[in-house]
């Protein structure tokens, strides 16, 4: 069983944690580290990530616009969709807001996401990371786990629409109605 | 002077009030014949279904202007393009290949590179049929990702999803099978629009009729 690992280069401290910690819990590991970019870098990756049993994608503040990173996403989601019995697993990092693909990235059940606010907390989320790469059922009421300092340190949280998304696309949605009814109403073109 | 209703000049679909936000406009460089409607139709309801704007050269404009210019105006004010490369093969007695295709693909790189335009990034989806011939068909492109597909609706629905859902302009995404259920209302809401306006659709009305049937899929 192989997981891929996707990050930007921004998060790539607490990539090589978490595959650190991933890899002492018998799970290997498999990220573009090393790989150079180029014509070569783009067939690896998607080898790697059709081949892989789990994908995990972790998500920074400023992620998005990496023309990489959107290569990776576009192939994991293509990946989990035609084999819905592979599982993305989206680890949120402090500040960071879910992506839009998220919402389709589930088939065969609720979208969700994990907030790993703290590289400090890795460890801890390590044990659940694990049950979700082996497939396990998805818990998706707040599953808050005490680390041994007390703190939270996991939660895989559900993941709902952005209403704001939605306001602004109703506001498009009339503009162009209305553009529609003044063609209408004048028949003449010049 | 003659009595009579005031020609009032059409505003071009992407200019006035009707100003598309390049950031949301995806340009559609494909074939525009009855064999490739339907695939036309995919690709159209699919970024429309993704909260994009399509855009073409068959925007209802301001037809004073050459039909190249605009090509150009509408790629040079869309961030995203997509190109359908699967007809550019030798066609008819003379075996003949469609050039408009590479051509417009063309210009997008155009926009991408331009020094003069560092900040205006263009990205482009390039659909090629599945086999290994299209990926020698313009080798420069390696590095670039030609994507293949077996040329079926469901094929080109969601390979246009996964690319435009992993942008960052994406908002609300319907999936590919949301999408592919609805596309047959589209298609015939466009039927009755051809009706209605005997032939040509104004541009607008066709991305009205695929917005309003995506808000019931989202």
């Amino acid at each position: 069983m192989s997981t891929f690992l996707s990050y930007a280069s921004a998060n790539r401290k607490v990539a090589e944690k978490l595959r650190d910690e991933l890899e002492k819990a018998g799970i290997a590991v498999w990220s573009d580290a090393g790989t150079v970019a180029g014509e070569r870098w783009r067939d690896r990756i998607e080898d790697a990530i059709r081949s892989a049993s789990a994908i995990l994608v972790l998500i920074g503040p400023k992620n998005g616009d990496d023309p990489e990173q959107q290569f990776t996403w576009q192939m994991a989601l293509e990946t989990v969709w035609h084999d819905p019995s592979k599982r993305l697993i989206p680890i949120l990092l402090r500040g960071a807001t879910p992506p839009p693909f998220l919402h389709i990235a589930a088939q065969d059940g609720q979208p969700f996401f994990i907030r790993l606010d703290s590289p400090r907390k890795i460890k801890d989320i390590v044990p659940e990371l694990a049950e979700l790469i082996q497939g396990k059922q998805v818990r998706l009421v707040d599953q808050d786990r005490r680390g041994t300092d007390g703190a939270r340190s996991i939660s895989i949280n559900p993941l709902t629409a952005d209403a704001g998304q939605r306001r602004k696309r109703a506001a498009r949605l009339a503009e162009i109605r209305e553009y529609v009814e003044q063609l209408r109403s004048r028949p003449s073109e010049s | 002077m003659t009595e009579g209703r005031r020609r009032i000049p059409r505003e071009h679909f992407g200019s006035g009030k009707l100003t598309i936000n390049p950031a949301k406009a995806v340009f559609i460089n494909c074939p525009y014949d009855a064999e490739f409607a339907e695939t036309f139709d995919a690709i159209f309801f699919a970024i429309a279904c993704c909260g994009f704007t399509p855009r073409s050269a068959l925007e209802s404009g301001t037809v004073a202007e050459s039909r190249m210019r605009r090509i150009v105006d509408a790629i040079f004010s869309s961030k995203y393009s997509i190109h359908d490369l699967s007809r550019c093969r030798g066609e008819g007695s003379e075996m003949l290949a469609r050039f408009n295709m590479p051509l417009e693909l063309g210009i997008a790189m155009a926009r991408r590179f331009m020094k003069s335009r560092p900040n205006q990034r263009h990205d482009w989806l390039v659909l090629v049929p599945d086999g290994h011939g299209y990926l020698k068909f313009v080798s420069d492109l390696a590095g670039f990702d030609p994507v293949r597909y077996d040329g079926k609706t469901e094929s080109v629905v969601s390979k246009i999803i996964f690319w435009l859902a992993t942008r960052p302009e994406a908002a609300e995404i319907p999936t590919p099978q949301a999408v592919l259920n609805e596309l047959p209302r589209f298609q015939k809401e466009k039927l009755r629009l051809q009706q209605e306006w005997g032939g040509d659709v104004p541009w607008a009305d066709t991305v009205l009729a695929a917005l309003e049937i995506s808000e019931t899929i989202l």
